[in-house]
Formats: structure tokens, sequence, C-alpha cells
């Protein structure tokens, strides 16, 4: 089981119809897409694809639906984030029963809870699973509440299923102290980066990572991770700092932000769902300008 | 001027007398013996070399001490930050009359200045000087970053204008600042607050500053490997520098002057309102060394 390695993982966007219900034509499109386009696996609904906007009901029902079009040609990870410990762990085991490849989760929202809280509650989402548990620490998102070199240690020590760590803080000194501490206590703890800053997180020892970006830019996202793989850094130099240009560009609006560049590249996915709000015309034509002079997506695919 | 600074620049710790005196013999027997085991350039005072407790008299006495051992082996950087914008450029005139290959000059202390007035420090003390000028980044410290449009926007006004310093330790700012400066000025040279060779290097750094008095083989080796890109070779070595980092980081820099006074290089105490290292934390940071094999494989004296 600690023998999954997700690799490159797409992590598509939720698409919404005019009246906000979910766009599942829409969707089925997409996830060729990714899969046609350099997915290794898929990542769902994770915050990019608007989780925290969904009913637990339509997060079912989008897993089910996308390990339905999968149909097995590559690994679906859902993901199962939740306030509450035992809703979280509800979603990860409809996800398993769904046929999935491997639960996700952050840190609850809103509690920022004390550190043994925090173990308890992936200790038991984890343990209401039988396929791999990785842990998402996106600390910038989630008020401060961070995942620890100590925790990832008791969950090693706690969860046979605990596959690794998905991580998001951007911040090297965490990174390495996690890396070299969580392998010394299991050679195959994994390390997957949760944003396309691959070369400094693939120097320190990562083996995979989630590309929020993959479906406005799956060929860079892709030329990065091959390069990083094989650690040929002078050559990753390229794609790393297009992709940072490209996240610079569309992270003034997040999730609005990514669904404006699909649009821009022929992709529509609709605009988020309330409270978050689609950019404003003139905005669009801004970013959409941007991105057309960007000589870097140049020979990205339009459309679907 | 050689705007091309690349590598370790060693930023020693200031000795002093058990009296609390500036000990310059010392000072100068440690600039040599950290050019003898290999950095590339040095800068001083850092914090690290407790600038904020000297007095401008002191730093420039520093300056020409360190210039003076240097004698022209490696390049040597002047820390002239201050809250003062005129302070600032009187520190670095001298740092130029008396031969520094450049400054180094942090964000100002304390104020929090606007973009423009962030801008206008910066552009004043770079346009006083011949010599060169890197930024230094301490956002964390500071409050107030050198932003990638910032850091454009002094290459743009200021030709002598030719590396950074960057303390964020931040994967995103570090990226963001490799690709607008090397844009802007090919050869500009972003350098990373302390040690993070492994992560840094790859992506486009330059090298690091360093404390590395303490552990010279450690660090040049680690440095070695990523400069050669044997990355395999690099990574145990980068954990390892990391731990030291880790053992030494809260109360530094008087656990940097514990560590070097174990290695048998005595530098005496830190100045107040620094703490001293107590005798537990003393056996603690010496049973460390020993663990991380530093005690019985780096050089002893000096």
């Amino acid at each position: 089981m600690a023998n999954f390695q997700p690799g490159l993982v797409h992590t598509p966007l939720t698409p919404f119809t005019r009246d906000e219900r979910i766009d599942f034509d829409a969707y089925g499109k997409l996830i060729e897409f990714h899969l046609r386009n350099g997915a290794d696996a898929l990542a769902l609904p994770m915050h990019a694809g608007e989780s925290v906007s969904l009913t637990d009901e339509e997060r079912q029902g989008l897993i089910e639906f996308a390990v339905r079009q999968v149909k097995g040609r590559v690994p679906v990870i859902a993901h199962a984030s939740q306030s509450g410990t035992s809703i979280a762990a509800t979603l990860a085991r409809h996800a398993e029963n769904a046929g999935v490849a491997a639960i996700v989760a952050t840190t609850p929202y809103y509690w920022t809870p004390q550190p043994a809280m925090l173990l308890e509650h992936f200790a038991e989402i984890g343990a209401a699973v039988r396929i791999p548990f990785f842990v998402y620490n996106s600390p910038e998102e989630m008020g401060g509440t961070k995942v620890t070199t100590d925790l990832t240690l008791k969950l090693i020590g706690k969860l046979k299923n605990f596959a690794g760590v998905v991580d998001a803080s951007l911040d090297w000194q965490f990174m390495i102290e996690l890396v070299s501490g969580a392998r010394r206590a299991r050679a195959d703890f994994q390390f997957l980066s949760g944003v396309e800053y691959m070369i400094s997180a693939r120097a320190i020892g990562a083996n995979g990572m989630f590309a929020p970006m993959a479906g406005v830019a799956p060929k860079l996202v892709r030329e990065l991770f091959d390069l990083c793989r094989e650690e040929r850094y002078p050559e990753a130099r390229r794609p790393q700092e297009a992709l940072a240009a490209l996240r610079q560009a569309v992270k003034r609006a997040k999730v609005a932000g990514l669904k404006a560049g699909m649009r821009a590249m022929g992709r529509e996915c609709g605009a988020p769902r309330a409270p978050l709000e689609g950019l404003e015309s003139g905005d669009y034509e801004t970013l959409a300008a941007e991105l057309a002079a960007m000589p870097a997506l140049r020979a990205e695919p339009r459309g679907w | 001027m050689n705007p091309n600074i690349r590598g370790i620049i060693g930023a020693p710790p200031t000795p002093f007398t058990s009296d609390n005196r500036l000990d310059g013999p010392t000072f100068q027997r440690l600039v040599d013996f950290l050019i003898r085991h290999g950095v590339h350039g040095l800068a001083l005072p850092m914090h690290v070399g407790e600038s904020l407790n000297l007095s401008a008299e002191e730093r420039r006495e520093l300056a020409r001490l360190a210039v003076e051992a240097a004698s022209g082996r490696v390049p040597v950087l002047i820390h002239t930050g201050l809250p003062g914008t005129d302070e600032v450029v009187a520190l670095s005139r001298h740092a130029q009359s008396i031969g520094a290959w450049g400054v180094v000059v942090i964000t100002p202390y304390y104020w929090q200045p606007q973009r423009a007035d962030l801008l206008d420090h910066f552009v004043a003390v770079a346009s006083a000087l011949e010599i060169s000028m890197m930024g230094y980044n301490s956002p964390h410290h500071l409050g107030v970053s050198l932003t990638p449009d910032i850091l454009k926007e002094l290459i743009e006004r200021c030709p002598n204008f030719v590396g950074l310093k960057d303390a964020s330790f931040d994967m995103e700012y570090f990226i963001e600042a490799c690709r607008v400066t090397s844009e802007a000025r090919p050869g500009f040279a972003v350098f990373t607050g302390m040690e993070y060779l492994l992560t840094s290097m790859p992506a486009g750094g330059a090298g690091a500053f360093s404390f590395y008095g303490v552990a010279p083989r450690l660090i040049k080796a680690l440095y070695d490997a990523c400069a050669a890109r044997d990355y395999e070779r690099a990574r145990p070595l980068q954990y390892k520098v990391s731990q030291l980092r880790n053992i030494l980081k809260v109360g530094s820099p008087a656990t940097v002057k514990a560590a070097l006074e174990i290695m048998g290089r005595s530098l005496g105490p830190t100045r107040r309102p620094l703490p001293a290292v107590s005798p537990e934390r003393r056996a603690y940071i010496r049973t460390q060394l020993e663990e991380l094999d530093i005690l019985q494989t780096e050089p002893h004296g000096w």
C-alpha cells in the first residue's frame, strides 16, 4: 500500500452552470482533458475545486462521477477535509467505497486546534479507511494551523496507511526538517509539493506534486515535473519561472482567477459559486491579455 | 567593480574581550580562519555579528580590520543597515573609503516604510557609492519586503545594485526574486539568508550567507555538492546543516559563539540584552555537535 506513488497530480476545478449547479457535462470533458494532458493521478475536489462550497452529498456525487468517468485509467485521490472529525471520516469512508485510490485531508477549518486534537482528527480520518492517507499542509489558508514534524512522526507511529504529507507551506526550514525527520522514521514516507514550486521541493526530496494550474497549463506543469524528477534544474528553471509568473497572474483572484484562466484557454468552467465572485468583465480582459502575452503559454492546448 | 559575486559569504560573529570591548586581534584571526577554510566572500557585521550592539565608531573599526585582514583574498561586504538613511550613507561611504568590495543594506529598522520611501532609501545609498550594493530582505523581522517589483525598479535606477540577501526562506518569494532580477540584470546574485543551499541553488540562487566558522568542512562540502549538481550527495549534507541550524537557532548569536568556543575558537561573550548561554545549554550544544560528528571531523582551534 505504501508503494502507491501519486506522481504528478492534477486537481480539477468544479464547473458550474449559470444557476450554480454542478455542470457534469463539463466535468466529464474536464476529466478527459486532464487524462489526455499528463495527469498521473487526479485529486478532487480540492480547494481549487471549491470543495468548501459543495454540500457533502455533492462531494460524494462528484467523487462517484469521477471514478466512473476515469474507469481505472489513473488513480483518483478524494479530498475529505471537513471541520468535524467524524464528518471528514464519513467522507473518507464513502470515497473508499466508491473506489478511490487514496484520501487527502487538511487540518480542520476554523477551529485552529491544539496539537493533541489535530493528531486525533487525522488519526480518526486515517483509521476510517484502509487505502493510503495523505495529510495536506497549508498553514496560510488554514488560519495558521500547521502540520508539524512532531505531528507527522506521531501519525507515522499510529497509522499504517499514513502515506505522507502534501505541503503548500512554501517554507524551506519546515520542508527540510519534515523530510529528513520523517524519512528517518519511515524510509518510504512521501513528500509532495502542494503547489507548482517543484525545484526546491524536489531538491529536498519531494516525490510528487499537486498542480492546481494543470488545467490552464498542463504542458508546462508536466515539463517542470519531469525535469525536476530527473533533477535537471538548469532546464527546469524556464518552466518553473513561467509557472511562477502564471501563478502571480491568476492568484490575485484565487479560484475566480483559475476559472478565468480556463476560459481564456478555451475551456469554459463557468463562474465560482457564491460567496466567491467571478471576475468583472474588465478584470477578465486584463487577465486574458496578460496570459496571451506569456510566450510560455503558446504551446499549451486550446479548447477541450 | 566585479558584479559577479557567488558562493558562501561568511558572516562572522564579533569577538569581545571579557570586559566587552571589541577584540580586534581575535576578529582578524577569525577573518583569516574563514578565508583559509574556503569562504568566497565575507559580510559583516551581520546580525550574527551583533551589528545592532555596536556603535557607529565600532562598526567603522570592524570594517577596517576586516578589509585589512582579508587583504584582497576575497571580496568584503560591509553591512551598513540602520534606521536612518543619512547614517547608512555615511557608514557606506566609509566602507568605500577603506576599500570594501561593497555594502549590504537591510530595509530600515522599525519604520516599516511605504514602497516609495523604501525605494528612496536604497536609491540614496546606492547613488552615494561607486562600489556595489546588495539589498537585504528580512520581512519577518522588519515587517516590510523588498518585493520583486521594488527589486526591478532598483535595478533600473541603480547600476551598482548587484545582489540580494533574502531571509524570507519563502519559496514563492525566492523564485519570483530570481525570475524578475535575472530578466532585469543577468548576473544579479540572489543569496539565501543562511545555508539553504540545496533549496536555493537549483532554483537560480547564487549561494548563501553562513555562520561558517562552526563547521566549515560540512558547509563547504554542501556547497561543493550543490555547485557540482550532485544532489544525492547534497541532500544528507543539507539535512545535517539544517539540524545544526536548529540547534543554534534559539539564542543566536550567543549559541553560535558557544559552539565556536567548543570548537576551540573562543570569541568571548555577547553584549546585552542578548542572553548568555547557560551551562546546561552549552553541554547540550556540545552533545549535539558530537552527535552530528562535527566535533570529531571539523577543525579544532585556529
